[in-house]
């Protein structure tokens, strides 16, 4: 067991990697009422083509396998649901899925021990029979169905489809009502034998515990399973160009939504190299785009623009992008201020004096987050599988240059890797 | 663990102070109380941004970010929200604990926000116009964006029709129709006279030293005050005297249903938490009645819950359904409410419930907002219950208590968005 020390936080960082494989994490927080657990597995929607384990032959499986399975893992062996105990327990439980990893989670503010044992016991117990998998159709036709009417989510998922022509997150994370009504309890097992195997998952658990405790329940809790190589997975070369420039559609709402996209070209990284990278491209958008730029104030005064007006940036290993979004009356006018200050800042650069005041605030609201069990805990689980560990995120936000900003600036912020997404109204 | 202690500053303004040595963060927060009322209601909702546009000091929102960038990424939050009979102002500010940071930061953001609120850009008698002229549109936008959120928006029209003729229907961002009149002057008239008249509390939480803060709030909250008003709320017990079925048609995929109940029980009386522990066994949960018997073992929604309306005596259950299952949807959903009725309750749903709610209780004091927002409600609302005395009152609650305030549940309104 290894122990990390962050200073400037405050905090510790317990880990371990248990004989199975699966790596453990433990974060004390002291005087917390609540205590988290995330357990979850480096698989997401993304992942639609691969070999089987125990198999030599490559599968493509139904797109929103992931979502679905993660929907079928609360059904347990003796017909009730995971869901139950986590009730009598006093727990509260979720789970999630997205492109990249999907997470099963609970918080309780009692019976912490009981309730991380039911956790690990259930996301490492399927029963998947023809029954149930049948009858779960009719509830993530639904949650699509739902989807459907949601504009902030389409005009998001626009925005993939015209950034990118062969990569998976293109395709929606819980599929189609017409894919996951062929997804059968076969499919299922392939692929929870396969990426759910411990040397492919990670646990992490935040709060006021006994970390030598924590890691008993732990290993008692924990089947042992043989380790896993590589699992292979098979995935296209994504082109260096945009699919396509601009997507609309029409929907039930008053204003139109839209959301510019950059994609990233400079992918294929992990670890810190990434995070910096991350950080760096954030750093930018605070200081050119966010509140207290120019450009934001040009678009807000002159009415274009929101509170709504937002950007964010999205680094996985293998794709990235940026995306800036919000509601107005003209998109395409937004869009095209916005690339005449970022054309004007790479004729006459960046400046310092932005970095400096943006360095300091991103100090302290990271400071800030800590506050928060849940942030801490999703947080670590989905850098982790980046292999990053989110402890280190201050120290090299510190060592960001102003040098290493620019030019990532220079590189990123390419009107010819842009593409805009628009919802209007009916 | 807590401490809490609440201190009259005089003029009606109230100080809470939550110490608690845990955070990071500290949180200041300023609440107002205005009534409810469709004549104020407008004018209200344009304040929080247009007090975010510029102060004296720092007179645009460019010039405001900047300044809380180097407050070491401050946060500034102004917003209104509807609380029964009464529509709320609230500005918060939330800072890191200086004690983590290179620089002293506390007194110059308590500085910082008495500036937002007491001394905002004015020019010739009145806001500045440039920008009351924007947030108007930005107003009418997010009135008229009301339709985008379709869950929120059968939710918010159940309550329109259900309570017509009460307060309580008042759309607590105001009506476009009322925008118009609304110019630089007048709103700034309207403020000056929200800060004599309202009642005000302060709370600030974090790991501080309580005398430093009480001398720096004496010493830089100036509120200009007069004569401050009585908030009167409507009597929210009564009979229905038949349901009221109404359908608005959209363009939509997912049909999405509201029902609202009158629960005719009164947040002051101890009847209230058996009747939080009736909707958790309802619709509270993955453990709820709602969720096995209409979800899972129908497959007929992804989300179906019941929630109460604290401070107007009403339920509302919600769920987005396929439209051709209407009927069949509130058969079941009414099946569940007579369940209850008939006392058709195991012990392990009582059990289940009451958990549910205690952790969800007891994790309020692991958010400075929470904690803040529940001590406001708790002195504002005169209920002298702190979080461990609730926790013990849903402990206490039987099977008998939840049946006995069922028969005091009326359906009063179904609400079906469809297309």
């Amino acid at each position: 067991m290894k122990k990390i020390v962050n200073d400037i936080l405050k905090e510790e960082l317990y880990y371990d990697k248990l004989d199975c494989g699966l790596e453990v994490f433990f974060m004390p927080k002291e005087g917390f009422s609540k205590k988290y657990a995330v357990f979850a597995t480096n698989y997401g929607s993304n992942e639609l083509e691969f070999i089987p384990i125990n198999e030599n032959q490559k599968i493509k499986v139904n797109e929103g396998i992931a979502h679905f399975l993660e929907h079928k893992m609360f059904e347990q062996p003796d017909g009730g649901n995971a869901f139950d105990k986590f009730s009598l327990l006093g727990a509260s439980a979720n789970a999630y899925t997205n492109f990249t990893m999907t997470a099963y989670l609970f918080s309780a503010t009692d019976n912490f021990h009981e309730s991380l044992d039911h956790l690990i016991d259930y996301v490492q117990t399927p029963h998947f029979t023809d029954e149930n998998v049948e009858k779960e159709k009719g509830i993530i036709a639904q949650e699509i169905n739902m989807y459907d009417d949601n504009a902030d989510w389409k005009v998001y998922f626009n925005t993939l489809k015209a950034m990118y022509i062969k990569h998976n997150t293109r395709i929606d994370i819980a599929g189609s009502v017409e894919s996951i009504y062929k997804i059968d309890k076969d499919e299922l097992y392939k692929c929870y034998n396969t990426f759910y195997n411990p040397s492919n998952m990670a646990l992490f658990i935040v709060g006021d515990l006994d970390c030598n405790k924590v890691m008993e329940t732990v290993n008692k809790a924990i089947k042992p399973k043989d380790t896993l190589d590589n699992i292979k997975i098979f995935k296209e070369d994504e082109p260096n160009e945009v699919n396509q420039k601009e997507i609309v559609e029409n929907l039930s709402v008053s204003i139109p939504l839209f959301n510019i996209g950059i994609k990233d070209l400079d992918v294929n990284r992990s670890g810190n190299d990434l995070l910096k990278k991350e950080i760096c491209t954030e750093i930018i958008l605070d200081m050119i785009l966010k509140k207290g730029s120019s450009v934001y104030e040009k678009l807000y005064l002159s009415g274009l623009i929101n509170q709504n007006f937002g950007c964010d940036h999205v680094s996985q290993i293998d794709h990235g992008y940026t995306i800036l979004g919000g509601e107005s009356k003209d998109p395409h006018k937004v869009r095209d201020i916005i690339f005449e200050y970022i054309n004007k800042y790479k004729q006459d650069g960046l400046e310092k004096e932005d970095f400096d005041r943006i360095k300091k605030k991103k100090i302290g609201m990271f400071l800030k987050y800590f506050d928060s069990v849940e942030f801490i805990a999703n947080n670590f689980i989905s850098y982790h599988f980046r292999d990053i560990n989110f402890i280190d995120y201050l120290d090299v936000l510190k060592s960001v240059t102003f040098e290493d900003v620019s030019d990532r600036f220079n590189k990123h912020f390419d009107e010819k890797y842009s593409v805009i997404s628009i919802i209007n109204p009916k | 663990m807590h401490k809490v202690e609440r201190i009259n500053l005089g003029d009606k303004i109230n100080l809470t102070f939550i110490g608690v040595d845990k955070f990071k963060t500290n949180l200041i927060s300023v609440y107002m109380q205005r009534p409810l009322d469709k004549k104020e209601v407008t004018k209200n909702a344009l304040i929080p941004n247009i007090l975010k546009s510029g102060s004296n000091k720092f007179k645009s929102q460019r010039e405001i970010s900047k300044k809380l960038d180097n407050l070491y990424g401050a946060g500034i939050y102004a917003d209104i929200a509807k609380k029964g009979d009464m529509q709320i102002l609230s500005f918060k500010m939330s800072i890191t604990d200086e004690t983590y940071l290179d620089e002293k930061i506390l007194k110059e953001s308590l500085i910082f926000l008495n500036d937002m609120i007491n001394d905002p850009l004015v020019e010739d008698g009145g806001f500045n116009k440039e920008y009351v002229d924007i947030e108007k549109n930005n107003l009418s936008d997010k009135i008229k964006s009301r339709i985008n959120d379709k869950s929120r928006y059968a939710l918010e029209r159940c309550i329109e029709e259900m309570c017509k003729d009460e307060k309580f229907s008042i759309y607590e961002y105001g009506y476009e129709e009322d925008i118009e009149s609304i110019n630089e002057k007048n709103l700034y008239d309207h403020y000056k006279n929200i800060i004599k008249t309202s009642p005000i509390d302060i709370v600030i939480a974090g790991n501080l030293d309580k005398d430093k803060v009480l001398e720096y709030i004496k010493n830089i909250f100036k509120f200009e005050r007069e004569n401050v008003i009585d908030i009167v709320g409507d009597n929210n017990i009564g009979t229905v005297e038949s349901v009221k079925n109404v359908v608005d048609k959209m363009d939509v995929t997912q049909g999405k249903i509201t029902l609202g109940y009158r629960t005719n029980i009164d947040y002051k009386d101890d009847r209230y938490y058996s009747l939080m522990v009736y909707s958790s066994i309802l619709g509270g949960g993955p453990h709820s009645k709602l969720f096995v018997n209409v979800r899972e073992k129908e497959s007929l929604c992804y989300y179906v819950y019941s929630m109460i309306e604290k401070y107007k005596s009403i339920m509302f259950i919600s769920s987005g359904i396929e439209i051709d299952k209407y009927d069949k949807a509130i058969e079941l959903i009414g099946e569940q409410l007579e369940k209850i009725k008939k006392s058709e309750i195991s012990n392990e749903e009582i059990v289940n419930s009451k958990n549910s709610i205690i952790n969800s209780i007891n994790s309020v004091r692991d958010s400075l907002n929470s904690l803040s927002d529940f001590y406001y409600s708790q002195g504002i609302s005169g209920v002298n219950e702190n979080l461990d005395s609730i926790m013990k009152k849903i402990e206490n609650v039987e099977i008998k208590d939840v049946v006995d305030v069922s028969s005091d549940i009326t359906l009063d309104t179904v609400y079906f968005l469809r297309n």
